[in-house]
């Protein structure tokens, strides 16, 4: 039964785990923000393939840090970074959905979410990275 | 005229072919995460490639047999298998990561997934080594590659800021906030990109196929000295579009459809398309490349009857190699890994394996034997031994820092 529960590593190791989940998320939402940005220049098969891999590759992230259960100083800190990272997936997925249906005038608005993702992404990650040193050392 | 003609032909399929998907995917990361603070890494790749393919190209001219050929001779056979083992793992590996590598760039085609598509690729792959000539796989694919200096004509529409480009250049540290040893591990996995060891068999199993003798050794080293540098330019240049495009989003780079976008955003669609076909060529290009390296390595060593100007029921063997690597390498994919990883595997398990495949060349080019005079000289032999140094430093180094980083992480 033992080895079906998620592994619990130490504090310094979520935290690794967790900038690495976010930095990719990150680098997704900012992939689609840049595809959608220049969609005119892309051809449309291109911008629907970066459209789903992006929302695979996320994906693929926050599922990997989910099945990491954090260590308990790091509880509420954890909440917070899987709601951010579903909330990213979430809105690759609408973006997804838009570029495969060619639904150009959704754009506009999804650049916009994306964008402000893509900040709250990148706060999260500055405060993770500037954890006090006896928690963030690596 | 007609050997001018050879001598242009020659340098434009070497830099052509200098890329693959190698090249194409680890600069990119590279130039997205550390600017151009690793291109120092790539000029020692190519000087290291130039080095190295010199001695293997003169070792065929001149004496007519191919690398591994005169490895189990010279050095014995249990040297020769460690070499044929390290190196034959890691050209495999690549094998993988090239298929791969043209079903993704399809994919960006056409748009159905690589995984429907790559089957397809293998197959056709396999066909062309069995069938097509091999002045039309050096030549088609090496000169429809040229197609990547698309990057190079991005950078100047991109309108960079030279002088931060330069300064990133010449920056010898990571930029803030990145660790040094992922620094190095990238570097390390740049420097095994550059120095893929089936660039090497291939060369010189390429110079017996077309029956190099001793005066093909000048139109060679103008190949290797001309087109491995200008092919470097290439790699930079993905770097440098890398970096300005995003760099300043802080993304990192995971998938071709990224490496491109900075030539779409900068040429808009044509653009893009020549930068589609530089893709498609350079990654079956260097999958021809990399299936033909493994059957060259295997009958090499086993002394079987290879090559393509050879029939094929008399080099059947040779012709198995190559079917059951490809139904490996499909074997391989068709587990859903992705083709992306296997070439970040690739490039840092070519680090590892760089001393065992270019110290024996090494060797017999210092062989009177085989050489006569045309022995390493002793410049050469200087210039060599440095890199013998740095090949096993990287070697050393490669699988401890990809542990510690985490791949890069």
């Amino acid at each position: 039964m033992s080895a079906c529960a998620p592994g619990t590593p130490d504090e310094d190791s979520w935290r690794v785990d967790a900038l690495r989940s976010i930095g990719d998320v990150s680098s997704a939402v900012s992939s689609v923000q840049l595809a959608l940005q220049h969609h005119d220049r892309l051809f449309g098969p291109y911008l629907q393939t970066v459209a789903v891999q992006a929302e695979d590759s996320a994906g693929t992230a926050s599922t990997k840090l989910s099945a990491v259960q954090p260590p308990e100083p790091y509880q509420g800190r954890s909440d917070t970074v899987t709601s951010a990272l579903d909330d990213a997936d979430s809105l690759l997925t609408d973006a997804r959905i838009a570029v495969v249906r060619r639904d150009d005038s959704a754009y506009a608005g999804l650049i916009q979410r994306l964008t402000k993702t893509s900040d709250r992404l990148s706060r999260l990650e500055n405060r993770i990275r500037a954890l006090p040193d006896d928690r963030s050392r690596p | 005229m007609k050997k001018l003609l050879n001598v242009a032909l020659g340098v434009l399929t070497a830099i052509g072919g200098f890329v693959d998907i190698g090249d194409l995917v680890t600069n990119a990361q590279v130039g997205a995460r550390f600017g151009l603070s690793l291109a120092w890494v790539t000029i020692l790749g190519v000087v290291g490639i130039i080095v190295f393919s010199e001695m293997s190209g003169r070792i065929a001219a001149v004496s007519g047999r191919a690398t591994f050929d005169l490895v189990r001779e010279r050095l014995g056979p249990a040297m020769g298998m460690a070499n044929l083992l390290g190196s034959m793992g890691v050209t495999l590996l690549t094998y993988v990561a090239e298929i791969g590598g043209v079903a993704l760039a399809f994919q960006l085609i056409c748009g159905v997934d690589y995984l429907l598509l790559f089957p397809a690729v293998g197959i056709l792959v396999w066909l062309i080594l069995w069938r097509a000539k091999f002045s039309v796989i050096e030549n088609l694919f090496g000169l429809l590659g040229l197609a990547l200096i698309v990057f190079v004509v991005a950078l100047f529409h991109l309108g960079p800021d030279w002088s931060q480009l330069g300064h990133s250049a010449v920056s010898f540290h990571p930029p803030k906030p990145e660790a040094w040893s992922t620094w190095a591990y990238y570097g390390v996995a740049l420097f095994g990109a550059a120095m893929t060891p089936y660039e090497v068999f291939f060369f010189s199993s390429g110079g017996v196929e077309e029956k190099w003798g001793v005066k093909d050794i000048g139109v060679m080293r103008t190949n290797v000295l001309l087109g491995f540098p200008l092919g470097g330019v290439l790699s930079v240049a993905i770097a440098a579009c890398s970096y300005v495009v995003f760099h300043p989003l802080g993304a990192s780079i995971d998938t071709l459809g990224q490496v491109g976008m900075p030539v779409a955003i900068a040429l808009g669609k044509i653009g893009l398309a020549i930068a589609l076909l530089g893709f498609v060529a350079a990654t079956f290009g260097a999958a021809c490349e990399t299936g033909l390296s493994t059957g060259y390595s295997i009958a090499q060593y086993f002394g079987w009857q290879w090559g393509k100007g050879v029939r094929t029921d008399v080099a059947a063997r040779f012709h198995v190699v190559l079917l059951l690597s490809t139904v490996v390498a499909l074997g391989i994919l068709a587990t859903t890994i992705d083709p992306v990883q296997v070439t970040e595997a690739s490039v840092v398990f070519s680090a590892l394996a760089l001393p065992l495949t270019y110290f024996p060349i090494l060797v017999v080019a210092n062989d009177h034997d085989y050489m006569g005079e045309h022995v390493n000289g002793r410049m050469m032999n200087a210039l060599a031994m440095i890199f013998m140094v740095v090949l096993t430093v990287v070697a050393l180094a490669a699988i401890p820092l990809m542990i510690w980083t985490r791949m890069g992480a």
